[in-house]
């Protein structure tokens, strides 16, 4: 086999000849006009030089500044005590170096733009010379023309040519090669005798070259004065591809909280950047896809309380936010904006940081190219175990015969009348045993000199773990742009994408795991069964029900571009997001919100039928300015305005009165239909602008302002500025650093700034009148206060941070802190009743966040085949309400009552959870006695406390001292949501075209209340759920007195599934996020299939193990996306799932 | 090239105006002040608001709270509703953190809210947008309704019974604005200054009347006899009640039974609700839990043998005003007060006791009882206070401010010792939100 692949070398050289000469990329007519540019370079370039008294260093230098010559040489061959002078005016390159070495010995030879110099002892041993000739590819295996090759700790080294080839005479002591290209990892090889040495590059590594996203424009990582995490695409495409965008940001960069509060296929993940700031506005960040804003809220209209408040449940749980509709596969690049300077200029709305994606761009001079792959997925659920019929029967056995409840239904559990013979997985009975995602992506870029494009469709048809839940998605996108002269440019984006959302009811994973096993699907009459004891519809009668949701989503926009001087620009660009929601309803009427009662049976179903339109108008005129003044001073500077007009409207009908589930539309409601619509609309007219300055590369300095109007505020109130700077220092370009070989990078930056937030209703500061009628006449009445003096929410933020790069590149990172201090946040603020209303909505709270993030990267070998890094980020954030209106305060100086639980409490953080202080279980009834005699009532806890019962802590009492009872006043703190550290761990592992990736993610001290576990453990009621998770088994008895499960008794005398903390757990994790295990064909097999240029096949697994002692589901459940006041209840929604995919990617 | 730029810029400079001009957003659902009166028929809208407002029961309850809240406190009802909160009312024990405390004063002042706003927004309008003298009648309207409810806030909040006092209410004369929502109590003088302003061009302005469920000149000049009464001013009081009598637009039912059996056609109705048969389900807006709630203390012994008494209670429910047939309206004045006003007026102001006794007599007639037998005129100031509230009872607090203003309300009800207890506190919302109402603001006895 070798011999015959040794044999094939020669041809697969030749071939790659033959398609090298065929391609007519720009990159290699340019390569070639340079090349031959550089063969007359020497010829046509005139020195002019005038100097007193220098070395032949100084001079050396002197000319690589004026002229674009480079000198090799050996630091000994210059004798550094030779001074001398010269005048030289438009002479010959040739004939300036034969003067200046003239008598030195030294000879020169002139390749190109690079001079190589020899000392004369060179020379004379030049019968000894040995040669070392090599070429240099890239990671494809195609040549590197340009590489730089060096012997290491000289100057001597030459840049490879056409073909990546290379020859060099190695000096007598060199040992090792060293190779550098820009954007490619530098690499070092050790000669050990060698005469052909060939490389192989790697890209990316130098990440100091790398262009970083930001606001309005990008700049060089090195000139970076802002805090911006940069995400490694790679890390979100190795991701299965049921794994949404901003799921797929988890663990990735520093101070970027993600949880999945909703394993519902394309439901939108809770992103928190650098903290929760807001109280009642949103604390998602924005999004900015190709220049267009995306704010991520569901399309769903909210509505009224039709259908139990269907609306808001389905838009609470994140359903069909717009960036469910990226596909993840179009994105070249994502920046997050985390600090203020950095996101300052997008001022009113940046404060929950800023999230710049850049969708792919084709080519200049590219012949057209083809990426296609296919994928396949399966997933499996997360889900706690419930018990089968058989336990089930002996737990109420046990319950009942436990507690002191005699009536006729624990006689029926006694005798055994009440249950029934059936034996009922609800889980399996709802989800398809292996649920299928396909995903198809097909993409073709190139472009001719002038113009090049990119555009590509993707098909994600994706399986729910449910039956008929599931997410498909056709997108599509087409990047074009062209220079129509040297100074205009003209391009356009557009991004359509279509999504078709099928997500079940939100409470249908708890009722899985609350419905008795015993009795069967249907009955004998062929209906759904229920429970006598239950209030709720069986499973799968509520799956029945179905919720979809259609989004047409589609960000496009023109831009025009023109040079008006050397280093300005002007350009313009419009761009439309526009969004349209399609969405229905149907809930059967044998299910609980179609109108069935275990006692009157079957109601009339209910459906509902609404569409949203959201529009969103973009406008915006840069002038951008780079100018470098005397080498040293490089200027960059953006100025604009920008012209944003959003609309959103829905109408929506729904009714009752569905006979048969065939026609769901509104129009069959044969009971009772209903209507409604809205509509609403917001404008912001902005200028900003931004001024970078940096200084001989060594001292940078950013000044960035935003001023926005916006209409959601009074005209008196309507503008605001949003100022911030930023300077940085890169401390190793300094001379006392020039010489510390392990210092590549160091740089300290520190910057200060404001941002604003208003992400709410778009007429909150408006005295609002709506019609009405009285005695058969129209009449307006009023229907909201006024608040002229409403305004943003503003942060304002400072941040230091050091970044570094050690060891040639092996060893980077960054090191930052920041304080975010919000103030005006908005709330409820009690409005005197002589106004006519009660309360309203204003600028009254303050909160703030520090933190500490560390990101480091690594690479632990880099050798020719073998190369591993790893990335590690961990973040630190701590959250605090520091102000909030006392109006609604309690005497114990809480604000309670939010949807969902949660408190607030000024200089605690946001999020509280509060109750009952836990102290383990009873062990015997000594205890209890000892307790009972000790209370002034004779009762500690309640009369029937048993040992197995939860011990409450007597914590305080009327007095405010402990008084030997249980009562409200025993409740405190006791836990916060937040996680004290959270980030993540990336692993690659190239070895030859094998690369195995691994992602995980973890949080510590997140805490969460196990809310559905306390009913799921404890018996209290049937009514709260008849089956019981196999924790259960587990319960205390006097046998069984190790465990944490209280013991099982019907009643639940002492109430221990209350709000407590012994349902309070630690919810730190570790997760294995991703496993990605691919293999790339190299060049040798591909060129057996003609057409091929890249080919790999893939593995991924998702969500592979969680380590973590939380009881429940899933360590990251979250309440609700979007609510952070109620974050820390988990209410077994939507399991996340495990993900198998296998995929194949090609190139041709 | 260049001229394709030059057009290019061009058509972005006349498109620009369009694109720019973004921060004009009125709400595309509802009214905004800057254009919620563009013409005589927004306005006729706005105004007719007021009443939508004194009726819905979505936001407040304007329309039942002032039958509830002072029958309760006097004892004609036994209670307000369900709850240790509702049952502070009925023990004159009010706390200041009280919801209903709280939501009947907010009531009074949404609609004194939206009288500005109509006052404010109409005035603004052009002349020649209103045909005849529509635009002074809507503004005169809306004054009686501004002064209507600040009377009501003031006789609930004020001490409406010291003409010396400070303890007034917070005037609202301008559309409130969170901005403006610092303001603090006028004097009682002040508040009756108002008021009486307000009436007085109401008298002149507002239509003439037409329907009993509208403001009307009529009403203004009944509303401001009962105010002069309020005040101490008996004569004028007398004077003014004559006047709404005498000026014949509304008559006496022929009997008792009538008055309330009529609805909206009833003919001695001043001011009243509107109320149709769609009223009961719009909005689920009916009065409900009208049982249980007949006082049990002194009034049933004072109605007992009247045979008023079976069209205002049954057993313990109520039904004068909750009567099914006529969708239970709800009434503010009607002309038989007027004939009690004139004699309380004039007993207090030296007439002779003929002459008072004169409309007391025409009331008890038509409630066939037969004439006053009082003899003097203490006596027939008793049997006027016992003819309030048996033709009166549950009609708009006249009951209660009746015992007050007789200076009766301590004998009826042993837990009233103080005059203290004669208003409610002023709620807690609006000491903690209004700037300039703090807590020493507070009415006696509540701080």
């Amino acid at each position: 086999m070798k011999i015959i692949n040794l044999s094939n070398i020669a041809d697969v050289e030749a071939f790659k000849f033959d398609l090298k000469m065929k391609l007519t990329s720009l990159f290699l007519l340019l390569v070639l006009f340079q090349l031959n540019a550089n063969n007359s370079y020497a010829q046509k370039t005139k020195v002019s030089l005038k100097l007193d008294r220098v070395t032949f260093k100084q001079i050396l230098a002197e000319i690589e500044n004026t002229t674009e010559f480079n000198f090799f040489y050996e630091n000994a061959t210059l004798n550094p005590d030779r001074k001398l002078s010269l005048n030289f005016k438009n002479k010959d390159i040739q004939k300036v170096l034969s003067q200046i070495f003239r008598g030195s010995g030294i000879t020169f030879e002139i390749y190109n733009r690079q001079i190589i110099l020899k000392r004369p002892d060179t020379l004379q041993r030049d019968s000894q010379q040995i040669e070392i000739t090599g070429q240099v590819t890239d990671e494809a295996g195609e040549p590197l023309p340009g590489a730089t090759v060096l012997f290491k700790d000289s100057n001597i080294g030459v840049s490879t040519d056409f073909d990546g080839k290379f020859k060099l005479v190695k000096p007598e002591r060199a040992t090792t090669l060293v190779i550098t290209y820009v954007g490619y990892q530098t690499q070092e090889i050790l000669i050990e005798g060698k005469t052909v040495i060939n490389v192989q590059l790697l890209p990316g590594l130098d990440a100091l070259n790398e262009v970083v996203l930001i606001g309005y424009g990008a700049v060089k990582k090195e000139a970076l004065t802002g805090s911006v995490g940069v995400v490694d695409i790679k890390n979100i495409t190795n991701q299965a591809p049921t794994v949404s965008l901003d799921n797929a940001l988890q663990g990735q960069v520093a101070g970027v909280y993600v949880s999945t509060a909703n394993g519902q296929p394309g439901a939108a993940a809770k992103i928190r950047i650098r903290g929760t700031t807001s109280l009642l506005g949103s604390n998602q960040p924005l999004y900015v896809i190709d220049g267009i804003p995306v704010v991520a809220n569901s399309n769903i209209p909210v509505g009224g309380t039709e259908g139990s408040n269907l609306g808001n449940s389905l838009a609470q749980e994140g359903l069909s936010t717009p960036v469910g509709n990226i596909n993840t596969n179009d994105i070249e690049s994502i920046s997050i904006l985390k600090d203020a300077s950095a996101a300052a200029i997008y001022g009113s709305r940046a404060a929950n940081g800023v999230i710049i994606i850049n969708t792919k761009q084709g080519v200049f001079s590219g012949e057209p190219k083809f990426d296609a792959s296919v994928s396949l997925s399966t997933q499996s659920p997360k889900t706690l175990d419930v018990l089968n019929a058989a336990q089930f029967k002996s737990a109420w056995v046990t319950a009942v015969e436990n507690g002191t409840i005699n009536n006729a239904y624990t006689q029926s559990v006694l005798d055994g009348t009440y249950f029934g013979t059936a034996d009922t997985n609800w889980e399996d009975e709802i989800s398809p045993s292996a649920p299928i995602t396909t995903v198809y992506n097909l993409s073709m870029y190139g472009g001719s000199k002038k113009t090049r494009y990119n555009t590509s469709i993707g098909v994600n048809q994706q399986e729910g773990v449910y039956d008929q839940s599931g997410f498909d998605r056709y997108s599509f996108n087409m990047n074009l742009d062209s220079e129509v002269s040297d100074i205009w440019k003209i391009g356009s984006k557009i991004n359509v994408s279509f999504a078709d959302q099928q997500a079940k009811d939100g409470g249908i994973t708890q009722l899985t795991y609350s419905y008795r096993p015993d009795i069967p699907v249907l009955n004998d009459e062929g209906t759904y069964s229920y429970s006598s004891q239950y209030s709720f519809e069986n499973p799968v009668a509520r799956a029945q029900a179905y919720n979809n949701n259609k989004t047409l989503l589609l960000l496009g926009s023109f831009f025009t571009e023109l040079t008006l001087a050397e280093g300005l620009k002007i350009k313009s660009m419009f761009a439309l997001n526009y969004n349209n929601g399609n969405q229905n309803s149907f809930y059967p009427k044998f299910t609980f919100k179609g109108g069935w009662s275990r006692f009157q049976g079957d109601g009339d179903g209910y459906a509902q039928e609404s569409r949203s339109r959201f529009t969103n108008t973009v406008w915006d005129n840069t002038l951008t300015y780079t100018k470098l003044f005397a080498d040293k001073h490089q200027f960059d500077a953006v100025l604009g305005a920008s012209f944003e007009k959003s609309k959103s409207s829905n109408t929506k009908a729904w009714g009752e009165g569905f006979f048969n589930d065939v026609l769901t539309n509104i129009t069959s409601a044969t009971v009772y239909t209903n209507g409604s619509s809205f509509e609403t609309g917001s404008g912001l007219s902005s200028y900003f602008g931004r001024f970078n300055y940096d200084f001989d590369r060594k001292y940078l300095l950013t000044l960035a302002g935003r001023i926005d109007g916006s209409s959601k505020f009074a005209s008196d109130n309507q503008y605001a500025f949003f100022p911030a700077a930023a300077a940085a220092w890169r401390i190793s370009e300094e001379g006392f650093l020039a010489d510390v070989d392990a210092i590549d990078d160091l740089k300290f930056k520190i910057s200060l700034g404001k941002t604003g937030q208003q992400d709410f209703s778009d007429y909150a500061w408006r005295t609002l009148f709506e019609t009405y009628d009285y005695g058969g006449d129209p009449s307006i009445i009023l229907s909201q206060l006024g608040n002229d003096q409403l305004k943003w929410e503003t942060t304002n933020q400072f941040d230091i941070g050091l970044d570094f790069s050690l060891f040639n590149h092996r060893l980077s990172g960054e090191l930052g802190y920041y304080s975010k201090k919000t103030k005006d946040a908005l709330f409820t603020a009690i409005t005197p009743g002589s106004t006519g209303f009660s309360s309203i909505i204003a600028n009254v709270g303050d909160t703030e966040n520090t933190g500490v993030e560390l990101m480091l990267k690594g690479d632990v070998i880099r050798t020719q085949n073998l190369t591993w890094n790893l990335g590690f980020n961990i973040s630190r954030n701590k959250n605090k309400l520091t102000k909030i209106s006392d109006d609604f305060l309690g005497d114990d100086g809480f604000l309670t009552g939010f949807p969902g639980g949660g408190r607030l409490k000024e200089g605690s953080p946001i999020g509280l959870i509060y109750g009952y202080a836990a102290d383990g279980l009873f062990q015997s009834q000594d205890e209890i006695d000892a307790l009972n005699t000790a209370s002034p009532t004779g009762t500690y806890q309640n009369s029937r406390t048993s040992p197995g019962d939860v011990r409450f802590k007597d914590i305080s009492g009327p007095d405010g001292v402990p008084d030997g009872r249980i009562t409200n006043l025993d409740q405190q703190v006791i836990g916060n949501a937040q996680a004290d550290f959270f980030g993540g761990i990336t692993s690659n592992l190239h070895y030859k075209g094998l690369t195995l990736s691994a992602m995980f993610t973890y949080a510590v001290g997140n805490e969460l209340q196990a809310f559905s576990l306390a009913r799921d453990t404890n018996f209290g009621s049937t009514f709260l759920g008849e089956n019981k998770t196999t924790d259960v088994l587990n319960a205390w008895t006097p046998e069984n007195s190790s465990t944490s499960i209280p013991r099982i008794v019907y009643g639940d005398p002492n109430d221990n599934d209350r709000l407590s903390s012994h349902y309070v757990y630690d919810a730190s994790y570790l997760r294995l996020k991703t496993l990605n295990l691919s293999y790339s064909f190299g060049k040798k097999f591909l060129a057996n299939i003609k057409f091929l240029d890249k080919l790999s096949v893939y593995v991924i697994g998702q969500n592979l193990f969680t380590i973590t002692s939380y009881p429940g589901a899933d360590p990251e459940a979250s309440n609700l996306y979007n609510n952070d006041i109620s974050a820390g209840r988990d209410n077994n929604r939507f399991p996340v799932s495990k993900v198998f995919s296998t995929g194949i990617r090609l190139g041709f | 090239m260049k001229k394709f730029i030059v057009y290019i810029c061009t058509l972005f400079l006349v498109s620009s105006c369009e694109l720019t001009d973004v921060l004009e957003n009125d709400p595309p659902n509802n009214l905004v002040p800057e254009n919620v009166v563009k013409n005589e028929r927004d306005a006729k809208a706005l105004l007719n608001g007021v009443y939508s407002t004194i009726t819905l029961r979505s936001i407040a309850h304007y329309y039942y709270y002032t039958e509830l809240i002072p029958s309760a406190m006097v004892g004609t009802m036994s209670r307000v509703a369900a709850g240790t909160t509702a049952g502070q009312f009925a023990a004159n024990e009010l706390l200041f953190d009280n919801p209903d405390v709280k939501n009947l004063w907010l009531m009074f002042y949404k609609v004194m809210d939206l009288t500005n706003n109509v006052i404010t927004l109409t005035s603004a309008l052009d002349d020649s947008e209103f045909s005849g003298n529509t635009k002074s009648e809507i503004i005169g309207e809306a004054h009686f309704l501004r002064a209507m409810s600040t009377f009501d806030a003031l006789r609930y909040y004020g001490q409406f019974f010291d003409q010396n006092s400070n303890l007034g209410i917070v005037l609202r004369t301008e559309p409130v604005n969170f901005v403006t929502r610092n303001k603090a109590r006028s004097t009682v003088a002040e508040c009756y200054t108002q008021i009486i302003s307000d009436l007085d061009v109401a008298i002149a302005d507002a239509p003439d009347f037409s329907v009993a469920y509208r403001g009307s000149k009529t009403a203004a000049k009944a509303l401001k006899a009962k105010v002069l009464l309020y005040q101490g001013k008996y004569a004028e009081a007398a004077a003014l009640a004559d006047e709404v009598i005498t000026e014949g637009t509304r008559s006496l039912a022929p009997d008792f039974e009538s008055v309330f059996s009529s609805g909206i056609n009833s003919t001695e109705m001043i001011l009243m609700t509107y109320r149709d048969e769609n009223s009961d389900t719009d909005d689920n807006n009916r009065k409900r839990f009208y049982t249980g709630r007949t006082g049990t203390t002194w009034f049933p012994t004072l109605m007992d043998s009247d045979p008023r008494a079976p069209f205002t209670y049954s057993g313990s429910t109520i039904v004068k005003v909750n009567n099914e047939e006529v969708y239970r309206p709800t009434y503010f004045m009607r002309l038989a007060e007027m004939y009690l006003i004139k004699a309380e007026g004039l007993a207090y102001s030296g007439a002779t006791l003929e002459d008072a006794s004169i409309p007391l007599n025409i009331i008890r007639n038509r409630a066939e009882i037969g004439d006053s037998e009082a003899t003097t005129i203490d006596e027939l100031k008793d049997d006027i206070f016992n003819e309030i509230v048996r033709e009166l009872a549950f009609e708009n607090g006249a009951d209660w401010f009746a015992a007050i203003r007789f200076n009766k309300v301590m004998t009826l009800k042993p837990t009233i010792t103080s005059s203290n207890q004669y208003i409610l506190p002023i709620p807690e919302n609006e000491i903690f939100g209004n700037g300039k109402i703090s807590l020493t603001d507070q009415n006696p006895g509540y701080e």
